[in-house]
């Protein structure tokens, strides 16, 4: 009974701390992969393209809002010039994951949908819709909470005034 | 009521490209098994509650890129971890050979404070493959370099078939909670008044 009781508790936790399920990636490594990727423009096309990769890996996953348009930016562009398959398939969960990052759910499921329509047993384009429609649901959620809290408060505020009245 | 304290544990999949990391996660935490091959970019992870005696745990299971691109960014993945599975295919040797460098990477980019002591566990994989005809790795070869690094478990799994995917994890799990982190998770309603000392552990995974 216990177990039970703490996995509700627990899922209503998990429902509002808003855990999604992606890797963060701290600052340190971001300057990391940019100095890599610096230095990699005098080296072979495949080798600048690891090293952007990376970078751009690092970009969408980080903390700050300025990085994570710097990787869309850089995602939306390279796409742009893009023929590779698989390389485009990287890029469209990439660019999906920063969109998620930054809040913007409707662009990013459009993204996501593309790379499940690519390959639909995808397991991480999965997960990344799986967050994503999971926090759409909580915005709602917490949507509707306001807007009950904010009608209990202007239900009570006139209740409070009728009885002044009184 | 005893109080419900919620730990996370951090354990990290590691291995060559096509091992089967993916689909190991994939079979214990979703118990699916999709046959397309879909190479994973850098990392993800999913999380499983699991409970050990009178405690849950949220197991936080990290999916990582075995292509060698995305290596370098193990730093990224690897802080924190509280175990780490390091898989091969059976059928391929050269991702049983790689199985040290794997090891030493993430000693190395992980930097855990006991490295020594640090758990990792072993897994081989695809065992069902052609009726185990296709083998080239031996489960002899495999326990004897496991029992050289520090008497590391080892599991021999089909993520496909299912088999030996729960045991596997089970161990990992226990490893995991080994090397557990200070930090813990309250759940709001209960304070612990009698300030309870921790449970005893098991000393030992029975794997």
């Amino acid at each position: 009974m216990e177990a039970k009781v703490g996995k509700f508790f627990e899922s209503v936790n998990n429902f509002f701390s808003g855990s999604d399920q992606l890797p963060w990636c701290d600052s340190d490594i971001i300057a990391g992969c940019e100095k890599e990727a610096a230095g990699a423009d005098k080296g072979s096309e495949e080798l600048k393209n690891e090293c952007l990769t990376r970078f751009s890996w690092a970009l969408v996953h980080s903390r700050r809002a300025e990085d994570i348009e710097r990787g869309i930016a850089m995602l939306e562009a390279s796409l742009a010039s893009s023929s590779d398959p698989l390389k485009m398939r990287e890029k469209l969960y990439l660019l999906a994951v920063g969109h998620f990052r930054r809040g913007d759910y409707s662009r990013s499921r459009e993204l996501v949908e593309q790379c499940l329509m690519i390959e639909p047993e995808w397991r991480q384009a999965q997960n990344l819709k799986k967050a994503i429609e999971e926090r759409i649901k909580k915005d709602g959620v917490i949507g509707i909470g306001i807007a009950v809290t904010a009608a209990g408060l202007v239900a009570g505020g006139i209740a409070a005034a009728l009885s002044r009245k009184n | 009521m005893a109080s419900r304290r919620r730990m996370l544990l951090k354990v990290i999949i590691l291995g060559d490209s096509g091992v089967g990391k993916t689909s190991l996660m994939n079979q214990y935490v979703n118990r699916k098994f999709s046959n397309q091959y879909k190479a994973t970019i850098g990392a993800d992870f999913l999380t499983k509650e699991f409970q050990f005696e009178d405690r849950l745990f949220t197991l936080q299971i990290w999916d990582t890129a075995g292509q060698e691109r995305f290596q370098s960014l193990g730093v990224a993945f690897y802080r924190g971890a509280d175990c780490c599975v390091l898989v091969h295919d059976v059928n391929v040797m050269k991702s049983f050979d790689n199985l040290n460098n794997w090891r030493e990477e993430f000693l190395i980019q992980a930097s855990p404070s006991d490295p020594e002591n640090f758990p990792f566990v072993v897994l081989g994989n695809k065992v069902d493959v052609d009726g185990g005809n296709s083998r080239v790795v031996s489960e002899k070869k495999a326990k004897a370099w496991c029992a050289s690094k520090g008497n590391i478990p080892y599991f021999e799994t089909s993520a496909k078939e299912g088999f030996n995917v729960e045991a596997a994890f089970e161990c990992i799990a226990k490893n995991a909670l080994k090397n557990e982190p200070e930090e813990e998770i309250y759940l709001p309603e209960t304070i612990d008044v009698a300030g309870g000392g921790r449970p005893q552990r098991s000393t030992g995974c029975e794997c």
